[in-house]
């Protein structure tokens, strides 16, 4: 007769524990994500190849090998020959991509394969419902890679895939102002590049990509009447980030305008005036270049054709990621709004006009936590957030009425992001 | 049937793998659960595994194998949301909004929030074969296989792992019992 310890016996219990069920909303979210997620279908060489063992692969190998140097199709690569390359790279002309014996194309507009070609994604049904879009940690692991958006009364989430092979993550995402595509920043620690998707998924596009001197994208917006979009990048010099700036970029061409350059000091999150003549922008002073802020920086507002740059929020005080209220008249801003700072902080109106002197309003006193990322709803009169408890360490995304008052929680699952915004963007409401 | 409802959504038929999904569900949640100890990253690892195993039914070689192949994508989604979730872990517990605890329960709570605190402190490579042989019963053999492991890897990490579980659970028994710690 066996004789369970006591012990495991407590341990074997405390693991019986715990929900046998899952939540309704995941099961929602995987049946209605997943006919929008291409497979992934090996090809028949390939799985052949795999039934294949693994002496029968090697001698398979050798033979196609001695086979085409026989043939002559393969030469020895030119770092292995002892007489230099007598093409050197100056003879190359500039639209012919190295080791391509066609011109580059001029566009910058691509279609990206969206995995297995007999696949069509299917739109996941979002319907007309005002959503909140929220970056997601995806890309986590083997994972898809999607993005989160949430119903603005929290009661529903849904996931939009991100129909992208490129190794990576979202970064950062925006709305079109008729709410019908999403543009984003996406990629690694060392690559990212901008592109444009249908709302409820499918093929994505690429806008544009960021190629040194640009390392990364910080921010991204779509500019009211839907032509450009304003992208927050950094500069690097040798790998060595030196600085951000705002290109504004044709959504149609990829063509760039830069209206603001910056050494020393990064660009996070700018926003469109609801009437497209200026930009909010958090401008951030640093180490290395701004990206690993330690003294934090001012919201600035400047005009769409960078003139005009000025700081409104008073010096001293870490306060970004701003967003405009729908008729242009305020601005949100958090204070501290993330993580890296020393401490969090709450939610404050400002005045776009008011210029460094004006005090901003005190809409809501974080206390144990911080809000990060405030976004106005379409009636001017709830702003959505991120909130990060240090008490309990949750993340959430609340709401709370433009007075301060009515403050509640929306979601809490989806909110591992520091990224809110209503769609469509307040201009467009109707 | 399983078979069968397999190599139609490997086929990409979407009606079989709803049924597969819908039937599998709850079982990867309540191992992401245990793993994870949080219903949020439990629910995110659930999704993230059930997407993937959409998008790479195709490759499965074995459709009698799709248990454990779709528990091996719950266990890494769960080490990813982990990662993810790092930085804000473990600066504070979570403290309990439940019922008043009475003192004939209070030993056995004490206990179970020391193994609470112990299991939170695995990494999730530990807890996951922990929770793969104690909760869903898999043999070692079978946990190296779900994992891709060696077999004695997955026997070590499992002994570490009651090692400090079981020292949690009864060191808080011995503080019970020495009278000296009620009257500190």
């Amino acid at each position: 007769m066996t004789t369970i310890d006591p012990t495991d016996r407590f341990i074997a219990d405390w693991l019986e524990d715990g929900p046998v069920t899952a939540p309704p909303q995941a099961r929602a979210t995987v049946l209605g994500a997943f006919p929008s997620i291409a497979q992934r279908r090996p090809s028949p060489l390939r799985r052949a190849w795999a039934g294949l063992s693994p002496q029968l692969r090697v001698v398979l190998v050798a033979a196609t090998i001695l086979a085409l140097l026989a043939a002559g199709l393969v030469g020895v690569p030119a770092a292995m020959r002892r007489v230099p390359d007598e093409a050197a790279p100056s003879q190359v002309p500039a639209s012919v991509a190295p080791g391509l014996d066609t011109p580059a194309p001029a566009s910058t507009i691509t279609v990206v394969p969206t995995g297995s070609p007999a696949a069509t994604p299917t739109p996941v049904p979002l319907g007309r419902t005002p959503w909140i879009l929220v970056r997601n940690h995806a890309g986590v692991g083997p994972a898809p890679a999607w993005l989160t958006v949430l119903a603005p009364d929290g009661s529903e989430t849904r996931t939009v895939p991100i129909a992208l092979e490129t190794p990576g993550e979202p970064k950062v995402a925006t709305w079109s102002p008729d709410g019908t595509e999403i543009a984003f920043a996406w990629g690694d620690a060392t690559s990212a590049a901008v592109y444009r998707m249908p709302a409820d998924g499918g093929a994505v596009q690429l806008v544009r990509d960021c190629v040194a001197p640009c390392a990364d994208v910080l921010g991204l917006d779509w500019s009211p009447d839907g032509r450009t979009l304003a992208v927050a990048v950094t500069r690097s010099t040798g790998g060595r980030v030196t600085g951000g700036a705002i290109d504004v970029t044709d959504v149609a061409t990829g063509a760039i305008t830069t209206i603001l350059e910056l050494a020393g000091e990064a660009v996070i999150d700018p926003e469109w005036s609801p009437d497209g003549t200026r930009l909010a922008y958090w401008r951030v002073t640093g180490r290395d270049g701004g990206t690993q802020a330690v003294g934090g920086g001012r919201t600035h507002v400047i005009n769409a054709d960078g003139s005009d740059d000025r700081p409104v929020t008073p010096p001293g005080r870490t306060m970004g990621t701003p967003d405009w209220s729908p008729d242009g008249s305020r601005l949100v801003v958090a204070e501290n709004p993330f993580d890296w700072l020393p401490t969090y902080g709450g939610l404050y109106l400002v005045d776009p006009d008011g210029g460094p002197d004006a005090q901003p309003i005190l809409l809501l006193d974080a206390g144990k936590g911080g809000a990060t990322d405030p976004a106005f709803t379409q009636d001017g009169q709830t702003i959505v957030f991120a909130w990060n408890n240090d008490v309990d360490t949750t993340n959430e995304i609340r709401s709370i009425g433009v007075d301060g008052s009515g403050m509640r929680t929306l979601n809490r699952a989806a909110a591992r992001s520091y990224q809110t915004e209503p769609q469509p963007r307040p201009s467009a409401a109707p | 049937m399983q078979r069968e409802l397999v190599l139609r959504a490997a086929r990409g038929e979407e009606a079989a793998f709803a049924a597969l999904a819908d039937a599998s569900i709850d079982r990867c949640h309540a191992l992401a659960y245990r793993i994870l100890r949080d219903h949020h990253a439990a629910q995110d690892a659930t999704q993230q595994a059930l997407l993937s195993a959409w998008r790479d039914l195709p490759t499965l070689r074995d459709p009698d194998r799709f248990d454990p192949w779709l528990h091996r994508l719950v266990v890494h989604a769960c080490y990813g949301v982990a990662r993810s979730e790092r930085r804000w872990q473990g600066k504070v517990r979570m403290i309990s909004d439940g019922p008043m605890v009475t003192p004939d329960a209070a030993p056995a709570l004490a206990a179970r929030d020391e193994l609470e605190r112990a299991f939170s402190q695995l990494t999730p490579e530990h807890r996951a074969v922990v929770v793969l042989h104690h909760y869903l019963g898999y043999q070692l053999a079978e946990i190296a296989e779900v994992l891709g492991m060696p077999a004695a890897t997955v026997r070590s990490r499992l002994l570490r792992a009651m090692r400090r579980l079981r020292e949690a659970v009864e060191g808080a028994s011995n503080v019970r019992d020495d009278p000296g710690e009620r009257t500190a």
